[in-house]
């Protein structure tokens, strides 16, 4: 809040006397950093970590192949982890021992050698409960997904949040059936076959799915209880398309103990702006993960074990905002009606339209019109899969 | 008369003596009345100037039947006349004897100028026949037996008002002897007798010369006229000979009047820009508020308004400064060097004296610019004895915002103002009083929900004192408060109106002690205390659901007692010995949470609380802090001075960004913070050219700090319960020689400056969350190596004069990113080392001109017209280069400001 009102005024001050602009970055003397996430949860599961090395802004990422990986525990005993794709998953399925101490290793193709330092499981504290609560977050209304959970032992007193949430929605144009272009079968005209069947997969009601892109943190350090009370965790404005129809998010909550709500704190801060005319110090930091051999070698890695709780939240539109209208169709929908038989090549037919159309991906067919012609629409407003996913997530319920 | 008197003296009649015998008798009379008596007792015949007996003692005589010779010396020894009998006829001198033959060798020799010390006989001179408008007053009464040396004492007063004039300096051409007026307008300056040329010099007073003939101890005085027009004139300054004659380095004056001659941002004066181009004194930034001071960081400067702290510099975000350059009357900076009696900052003092009201006339000066007008009057109130300077400036920026078309902006708000007071009340001879208040306030609202506000208010109260002509002494009582506030009135839950404030009162002793004519001595004790509340939120409007809460309040008293010397050993020899001892005590009520030792200080380390009563002591620190510097004069024009300096400071500012912004807060010393703490090494080179028109100097130093504060990557610091938590404390270690060529008259004046330094810092420890770049020394942010400014001045005619500003610095040093990874799904910036890469270079021209109107003297106000354009390049100076992750993607950015060149025009009067 802070932060955007100073942008503010800097902008302001931008507006009349300077500029800010975008800057063409370009890499210097780029430096290869192994950059390791293993977080373990309280979940008898294969545990998978990512690890894999900082590239150049023009580069994409590169996965860190041929590591040897395990961890340990303080009795001595060793978890191995093996590569799968672009992750190391450990051998067995586990459950890490709430008593036990546990170090990552880590063994590069080159042969160098990453540990982490001793962690320890973090104290168990589900979710309460989730409640959408209408706010406003300055000018805007929307409604608050918010967490509520406490721990009587005030163990756990530092959270942080992910979700994975979807909202269905139904195109506003629908057909049952579809066009299908088929290439030229061989028979006599020389051009392809514009095929209309029934659909064979249900394309009118679709989950827009999405997950956390922020890092979410909640501490109770402050306060006398190790309590979290309404807090809000994802707002969601009321004139977001997601949440027109039905709504669902799925909320996980990790324990973290002051290291790693540390280490995601500053991680956090680091890729906010600060404001433009004074800035927040950037900087490299280190997580508990370092080389063994090299104190200077940048790792950016952090080994945690923590403890995770989900919730669910469903709910219908209505039930949050009742007196308001329904949120309108946020796509344009154009239609056009074209004769599928018209193969003139000069000036080109309509039937040559449709075929390009409809291969590009930007309209469907409709319905038909007058005379055998077909009306097309914008591709979005007639088949759902072009802006979501016709298969709701599994914690979806209607 | 003079002429009559030189006259008299070249007329080389030989003397006839007539023995007449003489009986009278008087009294304690008048020497008019003596003459009378002898006149009518003789046929002796008298001829004189009546003004010449208004200074003389009454005198007494008996004699009968005595020889007219005994009788009138005895008469005249009395006085300082002497007497030249031809018959019948007496003809008094003042002064001069007159002598009925001449020295051997006065055709010859060449005497001009050069005092004849090591003759018995007469002091004799030519009077020039070139320099014909020059007179030569006489000092002393002459004697037959010539003394070697004269003191001459005197008051330099205004021709006008009559009013003492202080600070005047008074210097012997061709020689190392000078003088400066005291309050009184007072001066003493020994001179071998002979003639000499006395030059009187003030800033605010038309430079003279006067040729003068001293014999023997007398009295002088002198009458300057203030300069007609102060707003034409680039006043030469007072202190141009006490650039290489003190024993302190790394001083600098202001010339305040002078200012108007350099191109101005938006039609301010600002002292402290032009400060900023004199050598060893940068920003982080163009429009950053704070300067660096060699090395030393934005809180290490000691801002003080006549006596009183100024914590917040500047206005709207640094564009502007805080202090009105019309009630300005003088600004020493020093940063070096750091005379004991001043404490508290490691860097620098900035000591800003408001002007003194001239109690005798009205006067005002302002101007009208585009964003702010500034008026300021002197008005005295008791003719002679008291008079009152105020000064106000306001801005009327709003039409800019008004007038643009982004509607966002139509709503916005940034306006700032200032004012400030200054009475001065002479109480007798030997006592004034002076009153001084301050009071500026800035807002700025964005958008129309929230409202940011800042203000410094400033007292101080002084009394002089005289004990005697070589005992003086100044008791100071000062308040400053700085404080912030943060609107956001959005009527919704998180409305909040967040608060800060510092307040602290000083009471100082200081006195200065002439003891001889080798030592001065400065003593003195002042006492500090400070009372901070660090951060309070309260909700706003009904709605709000944010949760009140008030950081606990802070309090600390910081003592101070101080004595040096300034001893002249020989003429060439002078050195300044000095310490300070400085105390502070961080008192209760407070409840403090104490940390395991010997690991890192943080959530995780809490051992306990601990709770102190009301004043009750805390953690209690102090150290001596020795202020030593020398001067060695290697010629007439040329010395070299060496200084060491410690000093300790033990309130620090706290900001998380790069540059002081209004919402930096300070803290003070307590049992988790150190005192900050550093010493520096300073030699430096002066030297005058061509009868002072240059001045030259070549300074360097060597500068060493501890516990320097910086912060965790990230830190939280506002409304922070635990700040301790988030701060880092390291060494500090900087160095640079910095070059100064100053010309200070002629049709083209001004300075050239070029400094080379260097500042880093190390945060080192043994635990990997408090080393940055692996403990070893890195950049600043404000490490700039290569300065270069140029300010120049060049008048065309007396009404029109061009001036033209050009800065270069070496970009400032940044955290670069170099690449990109991913974690948690995201993509984050991975960034060098801190400070390991550099922003462009900057460098920028402004250029100016200023037009006045004519110089009729009976003109009701005097004008000038100033044009100005900023940044006449337009060189789009990065400020600064940054990141951010948006949408999961990292994205540069660049910020300037003033990337085009702002053109001004502004209008100046005084009255």
């Amino acid at each position: 809040m802070k932060t955007s009102h100073l942008v503010a005024v800097t902008s302001l001050l931008s507006f009349i006397f300077g500029c800010t602009e975008p800057y063409a970055l370009q890499t210097r003397n780029f430096e290869s950093a192994l950059v390791i996430e293993a977080s373990m949860t309280n979940e008898l599961k294969n545990h998978a970590f990512k690890i894999s090395r900082a590239y150049r802004f023009e580069d994409a990422q590169t996965f860190e192949n041929g590591a040897t990986v395990y961890v340990e525990d303080d009795a001595g005993n060793m978890i191995p982890f093996s590569q799968q794709d672009s992750m190391y998953v450990s051998d067995d399925a586990f459950l890490p021992d709430p008593q036990r101490n546990y170090r990552l290793h880590v063994t590069t193709a080159d042969g160098k050698t990453y540990s982490s330092t001793p962690q320890k499981q973090t104290s168990v504290n589900p979710i309460e409960s989730l409640n959408p609560i209408v706010t406003n977050l300055g000018t805007q209304r929307g409604v608050s997904i918010c967490v509520n959970a406490y721990d009587p032992t005030g163990s756990s007193r530092y959270y942080r949040y992910e979700f994975e949430d979807a909202g269905r929605f139904r195109t506003p144009l629908y057909s049952e059936n579809e066009i299908i272009i088929a290439p030229d079968g061989g028979d006599s005209d020389p051009h392809p076959d514009i095929i209309l069947q029934p659909r064979t997969e249900q394309a009118q009601v679709c989950y827009k799915k999405g997950r956390s892109k922020n890092i979410v943190l909640a501490s109770t350090r402050d306060l006398s209880e190790d309590r979290i009370d309404n807090f809000p965790m994802r707002f969601i404005a009321d004139t977001a398309y997601v949440i027109n129809d039905r709504y669902a998010i799925k909320v996980r909550q990790y324990v973290q103990n002051l290291e790693s709500y540390t280490f995601y704190e500053t991680l956090r801060d680091l890729s906010s702006t600060g404001n433009i005319l004074s800035q927040t110090q950037p900087g490299f930091f280190y997580g508990n993960v370092r080389s063994d051999s090299d104190a200077s070698e940048k790792v950016f890695g952090f080994f945690e074990v923590s403890t995770v709780s989900e919730a669910i939240l469903r709910f219908d539109y209505d039930e949050i905002f009742p007196d308001n209208l329904p949120t309108p169709w946020p796509y344009e929908c154009t239609q056009k009606s074209l004769n599928p038989t018209d193969w003139t090549l000069s000036p080109k037919g309509d039937a040559w339209d449709i075929v390009e159309l409809v291969n590009n991906n930007q309209m469907y067919f409709f319905y038909w019109g007058e005379g055998d012609f077909y009306i097309l629409a914008s591709d979005q407003c007639v088949d759902c899969r072009r802006t979501g996913s016709n298969v709701p997530p599994p914690f979806w319920q209607d | 008369m003079r002429k009559l008197l030189l006259l008299l003296m070249l007329s080389m009649q030989s003397m006839l003596f007539a023995q007449q015998k003489i009986s009278v008798s008087f009294t304690d009379v008048s020497v008019a009345d003596a003459i009378q008596k002898i006149e009518a007792a003789s046929s002796l015949t008298f001829y004189f100037d009546e003004t010449w007996f208004k200074q003389a003692e009454p005198v007494s005589a008996s004699f009968t039947n005595t020889d007219a010779n005994t009788v009138l010396e005895a008469v005249f020894a009395q006085t300082n006349l002497n007497f030249y009998q031809d018959g019948n006829r007496v003809i008094l001198t003042r002064n001069s004897v007159i002598y009925d033959d001449l020295p051997e060798n006065y055709f010859n020799g060449k005497t001009d100028g050069k005092p004849v010390v090591s003759s018995d006989k007469p002091v004799f001179f030519k009077e020039g026949g070139s320099s014909g408008e020059e007179t030569v007053a006489l000092v002393g009464k002459e004697k037959s037996s010539a003394e070697k040396t004269a003191t001459i004492t005197g008051y330099v007063r205004d021709a006008v008002t009559g009013e003492a004039v202080p600070g005047v300096l008074l210097s012997v051409k061709g020689s190392n002897l000078d003088a400066v007026t005291d309050d009184r307008g007072f001066y003493a300056l020994k001179v071998p007798s002979g003639q000499h040329t006395i030059e009187i010099k003030s800033l605010n007073y038309t430079q003279a010369s006067r040729k003068v003939m001293a014999y023997s101890n007398g009295r002088l005085d002198f009458r300057v006229t203030e300069n007609p027009n102060v707003l034409k004139e680039v006043i030469v300054h007072m202190n141009e000979k006490q650039n290489f004659r003190t024993a302190v380095t790394g001083v600098t004056n202001i010339d305040v009047e002078n200012i108007k001659n350099i191109p101005l941002v938006l039609g301010e004066r600002d002292i402290f820009r032009v400060a900023t181009t004199l050598p060893g004194i940068k920003t982080t930034g163009e429009g950053s508020a704070g300067f660096n001071v060699r090395g030393g960081k934005e809180d290490q400067n000691l801002i003080l308004l006549d006596d009183a702290v100024l914590y917040n510099p500047s206005h709207f975000l640094g564009f502007f400064s805080a202090v009105n350059p019309f009630t300005t009357g003088d600004v020493m900076i020093y940063k070096g060097s750091i005379p004991a009696e001043f404490g508290g900052r490691l860097s620098s003092v900035f000591d800003i004296t408001t002007k003194k009201a001239n109690t005798e006339k009205l006067s005002g000066e302002g101007n009208l610019g585009p964003v702010t007008s500034n008026l300021m009057l002197n008005i005295p109130v008791v003719k002679g004895k008291s008079g009152l300077v105020i000064g106000g400036r306001a801005t009327y920026s709003g039409w800019i915002l008004r007038s643009l078309k982004n509607s966002d902006l139509q709503n916005s708000r940034a306006s700032f103002y200032d004012a400030n007071l200054k009475y001065t009340h002479k109480l007798g001879e030997n006592d004034d009083i002076e009153l001084m208040g301050y009071y500026s306030h800035d807002d700025f609202s964005i958008t129309s929900d929230s409202l940011y506000k800042y203000d410094n208010r400033l007292a101080s109260v002084r009394w002089n004192h005289k004990f005697n002509n070589k005992h003086r002494g100044t008791l100071s009582l000062t308040n400053s408060q700085y404080k912030f506030d943060i609107e956001y009135d959005a009527g919704n839950s998180s409305s909040f109106d967040l608060g800060y404030t510092i307040n602290e009162t000083q009471a100082a002793f200081k006195f200065r002690y002439s003891l001889g004519e080798k030592h001065k001595i400065n003593y003195g004790i002042n006492s500090k205390l400070y009372q901070i509340e660090p951060g309070h939120i309260d909700p706003l409007g009904a709605e709000s659901f944010i949760e009140s809460l008030e950081i606990q309040r802070e309090k600390g008293l910081e003592s101070g007692a101080f004595i040096s010397d300034d001893f002249e050993i020989t003429e060439k020899w002078l050195v300044s010995v000095g310490v300070r001892y400085s105390s502070y005590l961080a008192m209760g009520a407070s409840t403090v949470r104490t940390y395991q030792p010997g690991v890192p200080i943080s959530d995780g380390s809490v051992t306990g609380e601990k709770t102190y009563g009301k004043n009750e002591v805390m953690k209690s620190f102090g150290g001596f802090e020795p202020r030593v510097s020398a001067r060695y004069m290697i010629a007439e024009d040329f010395s070299v001075k060496a200084g060491f300096d410690q000093t300790y400071q033990y309130i620090h500012m706290l900001s998380s960004n790069t540059t002081q912004s209004p919402t930096a807060t300070w803290k003070l010393s307590d049992l988790n913070v150190d005192p900050q703490m550093s010493r520096q090494f300073s030699l430096g080179f002066y030297k005058n050219l061509k009868d002072d028109m240059f001045e030259v100097s070549l300074e360097g130093y060597y500068k060493r700090s501890q516990n320097i504060l910086d912060y965790k990557v990230g830190a939280q610091l506002l409304l922070n319960e635990n700040v301790e938590t988030e701060l880092l404390q390291g060494e500090g270690k900087s160095y640079g020689v910095e070059f100064l060529i100053k010309k200070n008259s002629g049709r083209l004046n001004g300075w050239l400056g070029y400094t080379y330094s260097r500042t880093f810092l190390k945060l080192d420890s043994r635990f990997s969350d408090e080393r940055v770049n692996n403990g070893e020394y890195f950049p600043s942010n404000f490490d700039k190596p290569h300065d270069f400014s140029a300010v120049l001045n060049y008048k065309f005619t007396k009404r029109y004069s061009f001036s033209a500003n050009f800065i270069y610095q070496t970009g400032r040093p940044i955290t670069y990113p170099i690449g990109s990874y991913m974690y948690n799904g995201m993509e984050f910036t991975l960034y060098s080392d801190r400070n390991e890469f550099r922003i462009p270079d900057y460098f920028r021209l402004d250029i100016g001109v200023n037009i006045e109107g004519n110089h009729k003297i009976k003109k009701l106000a005097h004008s000038f017209w100033n044009f100005s354009i900023y940044n006449v390049l337009g060189r789009n100076n990065p400020y600064s280069v940054f990141f951010v992750t948006e949408a999961g993607q990292v994205k540069a950015y660049k910020t300037s400001i003033f990337s085009i060149p702002v053109p001004t025009l502004t209008y100046n009067f005084k009255f």
